[in-house]
C-alpha cells in the first residue's frame, strides 16, 4: 500500500514527529511505500539546521534525514508554513535578503499542491496532528 | 463526488493552524471536489469574528469562508454535537454550515475517498 504522510506537530513539543517516524519505519519495513512526508504548521521546524538537541536525547532532523537516505523518500515542507517560520533556503534567503539560511540536507521546500497530490495519488493519508 | 475531506479542528485565534488549515483547504480546492468539516473547537471559527480580529489585530481569514462557493466548495458541514456543546445554534456565524448527527459523520467519513484531519 502506498501512504502519504501529513505531519503537522512542532517537532519536541508535539508527539507528532515521533508518531509519524514509529509510523513510517514501520510501514517502510513491512514493505509498504510512502509517497511523500509532508510538513505543515510547526512540524516544518524540524527541518532547521541549527538545532542542537543535546546528544543523549533523539535528534528528529537527523532521524528523518536518515530515513529519507534510506529509503529515497520526499521530504516536502510547505513553504508558506517555512517563511512564517524562518526556514529558508538558498534562493528563499535571497529573495527576501535575509543574512542567511538554515534548510537542513535532505528536505525541499514547496507548496501545499504537494500535499493535495500526495493525498489523492497515494492509498491512504495518514495526519499527525498537532 | 467527493475527494477529499478537511476535518477542520482548531479553534481560531489561540494559534494560526485554524488559518493555516483553510489554506490547505483552499489549495485541495484547485485541484479537486473537497468538503469541509467543522468538529469540536474547529466550530468556533464560524462565529463571526469582528471584535477578536480588532482586538489582536489578526488576519480575518474566516472572511474567506464567505468565498467558498467561488472555488466551488458547496458542502461545508458543521458536527451538531459540537453546536449543542459552545452552543452556537443564537450565535451570528459567518456561514450557517449543514449540521451533522454521528451517524451523518460516520456515512460522510465512509463516503469520501480521502480525509486530511487538521
Amino acid at each position: 500500500m502506498n501512504f502519504a504522510l501529513n505531519i503537522q506537530g512542532s517537532p519536541y513539543t508535539s508527539n507528532s514527529h515521533w508518531s509519524a517516524l514509529n509510523f513510517a519505519q514501520a510501514c517502510l519495513s513491512e514493505g509498504h511505500g510512502i509517497h511523500r512526508v509532508f510538513f505543515y504548521h510547526d512540524a516544518v521546524l524540524v527541518a532547521n539546521a541549527l538545532q542542537a538537541p543535546p546528544q543523549d536525547e533523539m535528534n528528529l532532523t537527523t532521524a528523518w534525514q536518515t530515513l529519507g537516505q534510506d529509503y529515497e523518500l520526499d521530504l516536502c515542507l510547505c513553504v508558506a508554513s517555512c517563511l512564517r517560520r524562518g526556514i529558508l533556503n538558498d534562493s528563499e534567503a535571497q529573495r527576501f535578503e535575509k543574512t542567511a539560511s538554515n534548510l537542513a540536507a535532505g528536505f525541499n521546500i514547496s507548496g501545499l499542491g504537494q500535499l493535495i497530490e500526495a493525498s489523492l495519488v497515494s492509498d491512504r493519508v495518514i495526519s499527525f496532528g498537532a | 463526488m467527493t475527494q477529499l475531506l478537511f476535518i477542520l479542528s482548531h479553534p481560531p485565534g489561540s494559534s494560526i493552524y485554524a488559518q493555516e488549515a483553510f489554506d490547505a483547504a483552499l489549495a485541495g480546492s484547485a485541484f479537486s471536489n473537497i468538503a469541509l468539516l467543522f468538529v469540536g473547537a474547529g466550530c468556533l471559527q464560524l462565529i463571526e469574528p469582528k471584535l477578536a480580529v480588532e482586538a489582536h489585530q489578526r488576519k480575518d481569514f474566516q472572511r474567506g469562508f464567505r468565498a467558498l462557493p467561488d472555488y466551488d466548495v458547496h458542502n461545508v458541514y458543521g458536527c451538531e454535537d459540537s453546536f449543542n456543546q459552545f452552543r452556537l445554534h443564537n450565535q451570528a456565524l459567518v456561514i450557517q454550515p449543514t449540521l451533522l448527527t454521528q451517524p451523518d459523520i460516520s456515512a460522510l467519513l465512509k463516503s469520501v475517498q480521502r480525509v486530511l484531519t487538521f
